[in-house]
């Protein structure tokens, strides 16, 4: 039995680190649930291009040397030479190189596509990719603030998750067995609201455990990395670099001509060598060299970890392998053991069940802390006596209502005007990746501004309308590409691209359910709330609780 | 095939749990503790097993416990969404 007075201790350090860090761990958790489909994302978003169909796996010698011949800073920084036919794969080779820039200074970089023209001659481009996908996965790591300030306040926000979650589990024990699975939805709100906010903390706890580890770890990893090389490795840290980079290191050139492998060949000599490796990608190197080289990205079934940072390396002349030490199978035990850590972070093993699981349990994630929020508001919330008068809620629940209301809200319907413009917007703006930043943070902002200009509870139907009307634009504006083909948009034919309509469009029918459902509690529930609007009319009607997903 | 398998068992398995939980929503009474904590656990025990033979030890263990964890989360809410739709 654990005395009442720990019981009270824990409970105060859950709620204040929860209360503290709800806001920043929503965000992280919606943006990383749909982190899930980054890649679906990233080909909704594609307009169409060359394609990779459009110059077959034959034909890509001669195009890797057109290129090679005409652009030397891709034969020296890597051409890649796309095998799925994604939409985000612009054409069959796409390469990037430095921008202008003074030696040793940071830089940005370009990035170029290739085909072969019907006459055989090659056809190259400059085309920035869309990095929509990329910006939500922004949002999720650092919840927009600017590096390095962003990392450092995940980490921090990540370790008191840690905390809560520990003083949260310690606050139900006495409770735990009792309460496991229960959700009572009924007259006492507080109740349902706990029970809401605890079956998912407590049936999630091993994802939460290692989100916050890992969450932690993975955005204090530099000076993680700086406080080992102080305190463990002396200076020596580099060598350890160095053994680290080294599988991923291209043999030099010799200067000596060497005829090149067809990449269809290479294809067959990998999967003669390394049978269970699934190749997404070729990175070819100082093409024409008799040392080239090529990488082949991809996944190894059945591990944790399986895609990341993972390849084996072929000669390019040969088809003898190199090194293969990336491979999930042939990775040494610290390099397993920190991939395994990424992978249970970033969901990256097995495939849809997985991915479709770590997606219900980010947004689960996201309800745990939007839910803490509500619990903490109900657990404050002054109780009228019956007949007397409407008692003064108190202002700091005014004030965490709407900025919960804000800044949750805010944040879904900045992703998807965000994911939305990327088919309204290109071709028509200069610098599309910019304006998604524009979009989301307009929109973030604006949200938290009319939350607290119009209170909680009529700002929570708006916003949710809006969060409706924004995430139905998604698979609207797919149909609109198909039925007006003039507005210059497009639509994919992809199970993977309509899976992001048909998604987007479920999401947007619960939006405007938990809408309908908060405008019926805001107007006729009961009156002693800050979800209410009505005043204090001198109603003693008693009113049926009409709990809501927004109140 | 073994996929499918794989998580019709694990999700049957957690159908289970739920149902021997006296906290449970979905049926009028729960099912007997034990044999039916017993049944659930087996299953799950057989989907652990179907896991690990798609995949390997380690991601079948933690495939098998997000998926029962994203079961035994909604099957609570999808009781209350449908004690919600009949008050309605």
């Amino acid at each position: 039995m654990i005395r009442a007075d720990i019981i009270k201790l824990y409970k105060t350090v859950h709620t204040w680190t929860g209360i503290t860090c709800g806001f920043a761990l929503f965000i992280a958790f919606y943006a990383g649930a749909l982190t899930m489909f980054q890649e679906p994302i990233a080909r909704w978003a594609s307009p169409p291009a060359v394609g990779v169909a459009a110059v077959p796996l034959d034909d890509a010698p001669r195009l890797l040397e057109l290129v090679a011949a005409a652009h030397p800073e891709a034969r020296e920084e890597g051409i890649k030479l796309h095998l799925r036919g994604y939409e985000n794969e612009p054409a069959r080779v796409t390469w990037e190189e430095d921008e202008s820039h003074e030696a040793g200074q940071p830089h940005g970089h370009v990035h170029w596509w290739a085909t072969l023209k019907p006459d055989g001659s090659l056809l190259a481009k400059q085309e920035e990719p869309s990095e929509l996908a990329e910006f939500i996965n922004t949002i999720h790591m650092r919840i927009g603030i600017p590096e390095p300030w962003g990392s450092y306040f995940m980490g921090v926000v990540s370790l008191l998750y840690g905390v809560a979650l520990i003083a949260g589990v310690i606050v139900l024990l006495p409770s735990l067995v009792k309460d496991f699975l229960a959700l009572r939805v009924g007259r006492n709100l507080k109740r349902m609201w706990l029970d809401a906010h605890n079956v998912v903390g407590i049936t999630a706890l091993p994802f939460h455990i290692a989100m916050a580890i890992t969450a932690t770890a993975l955005s204090l990893s530099h000076e993680l990395w700086s406080l080992q090389e102080a305190v463990i490795f002396g200076g020596k840290q580099a060598i350890l670099d160095e053994r680290d980079n080294e599988p991923f290191r291209a043999p030099k050139p010799i200067g000596e001509a060497g005829a090149m492998m067809a990449p269809s060949q290479l294809l067959q000599r990998l999967k003669a060598q390394v049978p269970d490796f699934e190749p997404k990608v070729m990175i070819f190197k100082n093409i024409g060299d008799k040392a080239a080289s090529v990488r082949v990205a991809g996944a190894e079934r059945g591990y944790v970890g399986d895609t990341h940072l993972g390849g084996v390396m072929l000669s390019a002349v040969t088809g003898e392998l190199l090194k293969d030490s990336t491979r999930p199978s042939r990775q040494d035990p610290d390099r397993r053991a920190s991939e395994t850590f990424y992978g249970l972070h970033s969901g990256q093993y097995e495939g849809a069940t997985i991915t479709w699981a770590y997606f219900f349990l980010g947004f689960s994630g996201a309800w745990l802390f939007y839910s803490g929020n509500l619990l903490w508001i109900e657990t404050r919330r002054k109780k009228a006596c019956k007949g007397g008068e409407l008692p003064e809620q108190r202002r700091d629940t005014y004030w965490l209502g709407a900025g919960t209301v804000g800044v949750c809200l805010g944040c879904v319907a900045g992703l998807s005007l965000t994911i939305v413009a990327a088919k309204w917007l290109y071709g028509r703006v200069d610098d599309l990746n910019h304006w998604h930043e524009y979009i989301y943070y307009a929109v973030f902002f604006g949200s938290v501004v009319w939350a607290f200009a119009w209170g909680a509870a009529r700002s929570a139907v708006h916003l949710l309308w809006l969060c409706a009307a924004a995430t139905m634009a998604i698979p609207l504006t797919t149909l609109l590409a198909v039925l007006f083909p003039a507005l210059g948009m497009w639509a994919h034919g992809s199970a993977a691209t309509i899976g992001v309509d048909v998604v987007a469009f479920i999401g947007a029918l619960c939006f405007a359910w938990m809408a309908v459902a908060t405008t019926r509690r805001i107007r006729n529930g009961p009156t002693d709330s800050i979800w209410s609007i009505r005043k204090a009319d001198g109603d003693t009607v008693p009113h049926k609780p009409a709990a809501t997903p927004a109140e | 095939m073994l996929v499918f398998a794989a998580l019709a068992l694990t999700i049957a398995g957690c159908v289970y749990l739920y149902l021997a939980s006296p906290n449970q929503k979905w049926l009028v009474q729960a099912l007997p503790g034990r044999p039916a904590l017993v049944a659930g656990g087996l299953l799950l025990a057989a989907g652990l097993a179907a896991w690990i033979t798609v995949l390997r030890p380690l991601a079948g263990f933690f495939v098998t416990l997000h998926v029962a964890m994203v079961c035994l989360f909604a099957f609570p809410y999808i009781a209350a969404l449908r004690g919600k739709g009949r008050r309605n």
